[in-house]
């Protein structure tokens, strides 16, 4: 196999506003379809779809079985066959693998990934259910303990081997909001200080309120089509060129590092190995920052930054627009919001409009080769992925 | 009382030590699993450790057929398990049989009674405070001791308090008659005296009433009792720890539990006040509807009555290849990959270290733990890294998350977890041993994982047109 050569194209790709919103999940789900398949630049027609991915967690139960039929309906090609793909919160990066596998066995020539989660008309208790369902259950959710909680695990771990670390978690807040705030389908699109960081309240020691990524409603799809077919629906699309998956055992006691996650980097060694370019390469990244430790944890677990040595870079300024690595100029799943479902799909929306120099206000200038990372649950499931222009 | 009061027995041999009910997740089953692990530890210093029981007489509210989960939790061995229920008649009788066997040599029995004040036996309602009592007897004589302390003033007549308020010569309490008190007693021993652990070793605790005169007191249960009445204020980071010499015959007490500061803020609140003592005096707000909580995560009795071997016994597997720890037991070494040559072990509840912690918020729970959340407020949970290097995930038992550090020792008790479906599960929690330094090794830092990408790629690198444009100044070179 040459490397990066059987590459595939994404044609298309587009996203509901993400944040609180009053459609329900099939009302996301339709809106998003029509969306992005309105987003092909010479235009797409159902019967050019060869198979739907739908990435949801089903989050409250509105639909926990066979819901990819109702992609298939959406899309205006009832017959199409669709999976629903679950990897909690890297259900979206991991069904965009799937579609990416299925186009390279030659199988498909054309596929469309769609995300979708609907999460705030829950009452809280229901809420508080669902939001840890995909945590290991018998050990850590049974124990008490949820996402927030284990994430702060780490975060404590962390500081023990690394240092003092609330000013980068506040700097990887900051920064986040700020690019939210360029961002109009992010959740919260107001700038944060560090020191609204630091006076939020605490949610699970050492993680705090702004630490969080927040409770979000949203859709996101794309098509995806074998290379030598893109231009058929359009002159300018994007790449991706590498994919890579790993996994990790699920409950946190069980893994080796508590300050790295193995499928995080067996995600991106398999990603690089298939790419041709190298980790130093990466323009910007779009990174799974459920929490804000999640992002120092992906930058160092991906490469982009030394071990022990991400706050520093945040710190620095590195990683934000404009710096040397912007990193989650979406916004990230902190701003921009965490749909389960959609998160991983919205990353690739964002990189797709990114190499396209169509991402306005919040543009990283000249964005030629991005890398896209989707976790799911607290580590137990990672997916990267890596496009070029 | 007529029999026992008759008997003169002697007391060679005794252990005696109390554990009291500190929070919602508490309750009959884990007293007495406390008790019985307790005794298990203890030492009789001119015997040796307790050792296994013949028999153990359980008196208390638990139906007889859960002497089977009393068994699965391992601290009871394989001793013969007696449930009895708890009222006067029974503690009678039971002990009228005992004193009526021939204690001869290796004659071992334990009586363990709990009373939870309060408990209806309904879950989802957080138990007040409450307290075991538990005795042992061993060789020649016969040691029964009740520790019963209570915080509910609504115990009404002939219940173990009132009982031992006799057998201790004290006349009964009337709820009524006002103030708390704390007292305890041990002046009747030969040469008793409690040394550690008691409210007057703790500075800012209530001055320690003068003992209880005890010298009519016909029976020949001696007073060896800390007992705690309708206290609102308990004593402050207190142990309850006994330790006794007796002459040539030691008594040697190990318990062993500190508490962290215990006050009402312990106890079941009702918004911003402190929940009524009085189970009577409970709302239905007050209590938790179970019918909510089953929407939980959901383990379903199959599996949690097949973990409960490695969840309450920490049994684990040991590769007979590798020689590494496997928690749960897989069947498989997650190491080496080895299937056949598996060993199985117990993993040590004594001895654990918290490595991370994190405390739940307010309001941030699940809702499985809505019932500790209205308790406690918060709680704590964290990862414990046991000898053999395996690591647990546990919450922090009786902890003020203020005061939690990595590297405290832990010890790990039986709790309730959560309730499900009617009924509450129970599982492993820790328990901070602040008398012991803290365990420096959690600070040494992780061990560096393998590099995430390779620093340059291991196939011959060949470009397409458009990778090779889109390739920067001064890319390795293939």
């Amino acid at each position: 196999m040459v490397r990066g050569q059987r590459s595939v194209a994404v044609v298309g790709a587009a996203q509901t506003p993400f944040g609180t919103r009053p459609e329900s999940a099939p009302r996301l789900l339709r809106d998003c379809v029509r969306e992005v398949l309105s987003s092909v630049d010479k235009g797409i027609a159902p019967a050019d779809l060869g198979a739907g991915y739908l990435a949801t967690l089903g989050f409250g139960g509105w639909q926990l079985g066979d819901a990819a039929a109702l992609l298939a309906e959406e899309a205006g090609r009832p017959s199409m066959p669709t999976v629903r793909v679950e990897n909690a919160c890297a259900s979206g990066g991991s069904a965009i693998r799937q579609a990416y596998h299925a186009i390279r066995s030659g199988e498909v020539d054309v596929a469309l990934v769609v995300g979708v989660e609907k999460m705030t008309d829950l009452t809280s208790r229901r809420r508080r259910f669902w939001l840890g369902v995909s945590g290991d259950t018998e050990w850590e959710r049974l124990a008490g303990l949820t996402f927030a909680g284990v994430y702060a695990l780490m975060a404590r771990r962390y500081a023990m081997d690394h240092g003092p670390l609330e000013p980068a978690l506040a700097a990887v807040a900051v920064k986040n909001h700020a690019n939210g705030a360029r961002n109009p389908h992010a959740h919260f699109q107001k700038v944060i200080t560090a020191e609204d960081h630091d006076s939020s309240p605490l949610v699970a020691d050492p993680l705090r309120l702004y630490d969080c990524s927040p409770v979000s409603d949203g859709a996101a799809g794309v098509i995806l089509a074998r290379r030598e077919l893109a231009a058929r629906f359009t002159d300018t699309p994007v790449y991706l060129v590498a994919s890579g998956g790993g996994s990790d055992h699920l409950a946190l006691q069980d893994r080796e590092s508590l300050t790295s996650l193995r499928a995080t980097r067996e995600a991106a060694q398999e990603a690089f190995r298939a790419s041709p370019f190298l980790p130093k390469d990466v323009q910007f990244a779009e990174v799974h920052d459920c929490f804000t430790i999640a992002e120092l944890l992906a930058l160092e677990d991906l490469g982009l930054a030394p071990r022990g040595g991400a706050g520093q870079k945040e710190l620095a300024g590195d990683t934000s627009l404009g710096g040397s690595l912007p990193v989650n100029p979406s916004g990230g799943l902190k701003a921009k919001g965490h749909p389960l479902g959609a998160t991983g799909v919205s990353q690739v929306v964002e990189i797709f409009q990114q190499l396209r120099q169509a991402a306005g206000p919040r543009q990283v200038p000249g964005a030629e080769r991005a890398l896209a990372h989707n976790v799911g649950g607290s580590g137990a499931t990672a997916v990267v992925h890596l496009f070029s222009r | 009382m007529g029999v026992l009061n008759a008997a003169s027995v002697v007391i060679p041999n005794r252990v005696l030590a109390g554990v009291r009910v500190e929070g919602p997740d508490e309750d009959t089953f884990t007293l007495v699993v406390r008790a019985a692990k307790l005794l298990g530890r203890a030492e009789v210093t001119s015997g040796g450790p307790v050792g296994v029981p013949r028999r153990i007489h359980i008196l208390s509210t638990l139906p007889e057929a859960w002497a089977n989960l009393l068994r699965e939790t391992g601290a009871f061995g394989t001793g013969q398990l007696v449930l009895e229920p708890l009222h006067s008649a029974a503690v009678h009788s039971t002990l009228e049989s005992m004193l009526a066997q021939d204690p001869g040599e290796g004659a071992r029995d334990w009586v363990i009674g709990a009373r939870v004040s309060g408990e209806s036996g309904t879950p989802g309602i957080p138990s007040p405070a409450g307290a075991v009592g538990l005795s042992f007897a061993s060789g020649g004589g016969l040691g029964v001791s009740l520790l019963h302390a209570i915080r509910s003033p609504a115990e009404g007549r002939g219940d173990l308090t009132q009982e031992l308020r006799r057998w201790l010569g004290h006349p009964p309490w009337d709820p009524k008659a006002g103030p708390s008190q704390v007292w305890w007693s041990g002046a009747s021993l030969p040469t008793g005296s409690i040394l550690s652990g008691t409210p007057s070793g703790n500075p800012g605790s209530p001055p320690p009433p003068p003992p209880l005169p005890v010298a009519d007191v016909a029976s020949p249960l001696r007073p060896l009792a800390v007992l705690v009445e309708g206290a609102t204020e308990l004593p402050t980071d207190a142990s309850f720890g006994l330790w006794i010499d007796w002459g040539a015959h030691h008594l040697t007490v190990r318990e062993v539990r500190r508490h962290g500061p215990v006050s009402v803020e312990g106890l079941p609140r009702r918004g911003d006040a402190p929940l009524p003592l009085e189970p009577a005096a409970w709302t239905a707000r007050d209590k938790i509807p179970l019918q909510a909580v089953s929407e939980g995560a959901y383990v379903s009795d199959a599996r949690y009555l097949e973990s409960l071997p490695f969840r309450w016994r920490l049994e684990a597997d040991k590769c007979g290849n590798c020689g590494r720890w496997t928690f749960p037991p897989r069947g498989r070494c997650p190491h080496c990959g080895e299937t056949r040559e598996i060993d199985h072990g117990r993993l040590p509840e004594m001895g654990g270290v918290l490595e991370t912690y994190t405390v739940i918020r307010k309001g941030a729970q699940p809702s499985e733990f809505d019932f500790m959340e209205r308790a406690l407020g918060s709680y704590a949970v964290g990862l414990v890294r046991l000898p053999g290097g395996i690591r647990l995930t546990l919450q922090i038992a009786d902890s003020d998350p203020a005061t939690l550090a990595p590297g405290q020792v832990v010890e790990l008790v039986l709790r309730r977890l959560y309730p499900q479906e009617g009924a509450w599960r129970y599982g492993l929690k820790a328990m901070v041993r602040r008398d012991l330094p803290l365990d420096e090794s959690v600070f040494q830092p992780s061990p560096p994982p393998p590099p995430s990408a390779p620093a340059a790629p291991r196939r011959q690198r060949a470009r397409s047109p458009r990778t090779a444009r889109a390739a920067p100044e001064g890319a390795p070179a293939p």
